[in-house]
């Protein structure tokens, strides 16, 4: 049986973006920064504490 | 937590939560979460994750995620021959993030981001994607997101990214 998507399904499956933007995006997934400080700490969240999530 | 933040549980959306005493400063999460995220969670649509105290379905906020794809915007042709052109990318869209306005310095929606990024890593060990990328609400949310290391695509404007590459840094830092 196929799925019956809604009309509105194809929300967000496609995220238009400039062509530069998108040259920017290739530049920084090929030569990532190092991650920000807040970053890092926010991410080294979870080493502390016991998880809790399902 | 013993500096006023709460420590919650963030699990997949289901029948048993509390959506309706939810609010957060932006109508259109709040209507989200209470008239909408059950329906599009169950059909798929997209997947959405609330957080809440221990042993409470009470919702303190949420987010959802959905696959998607970068393509470019229709340009003219000049554009293109700059540019070049760019094929479909694939990415993670943090579609939605909001807290309980009474959560606010709480430490709750930091919690849902961590989560959410988290996430992100788990889903890119499963199916192809380059990075999580989002539209923020406004300017001053933009400058929260970018002190994340999340980049514009085009300077002034709100649609952002971050490479999956940095969060994976990140987590193993």
């Amino acid at each position: 049986m196929a799925a019956q998507l809604s009309d509105d399904a194809h929300q967000h499956t496609t995220l238009p973006v400039r062509p530069e933007g998108l040259r920017k995006f290739k530049q920084s997934v090929e030569n990532p920064k190092a991650p920000t400080e807040k970053l890092v700490a926010l991410m080294s969240r979870r080493k502390d504490r016991t998880p809790k999530q399902k | 937590m013993s500096d006023g933040k709460l420590t919650v549980c963030i699990e997949p959306l289901d029948r048993a939560h509390d959506r309706g005493a939810f609010s957060c400063e932006e109508d259109r999460l709040t209507n989200f979460l209470k008239v909408n995220s059950r329906r599009d969670n169950e059909a798929y649509k997209v997947r959405v994750f609330v957080a809440c105290e221990p042993e409470s379905k009470k919702v303190l906020g949420f987010y959802s995620l959905v696959l998607t794809a970068l393509v470019p915007e229709e340009v003219s042709e000049e554009a293109r021959e700059k540019f070049g052109r760019v094929k479909a990318t694939p990415a993670i869209y943090l579609a939605m993030i909001a807290r309980d306005g009474s959560m606010l310095r709480r430490g709750v929606g930091e919690q849902l981001m961590e989560d959410a990024f988290n996430r992100a890593l788990l889903i890119s060990e499963h199916a192809g994607a380059y990075a999580v990328a989002l539209d923020a609400l406004n300017e001053r949310v933009a400058q929260i997101y970018e002190g994340y290391g999340f980049e514009r695509f085009i300077e002034g404007e709100l649609k952002m990214f971050i490479p999956l590459k940095t969060l994976r840094i990140a987590q193993q830092a």
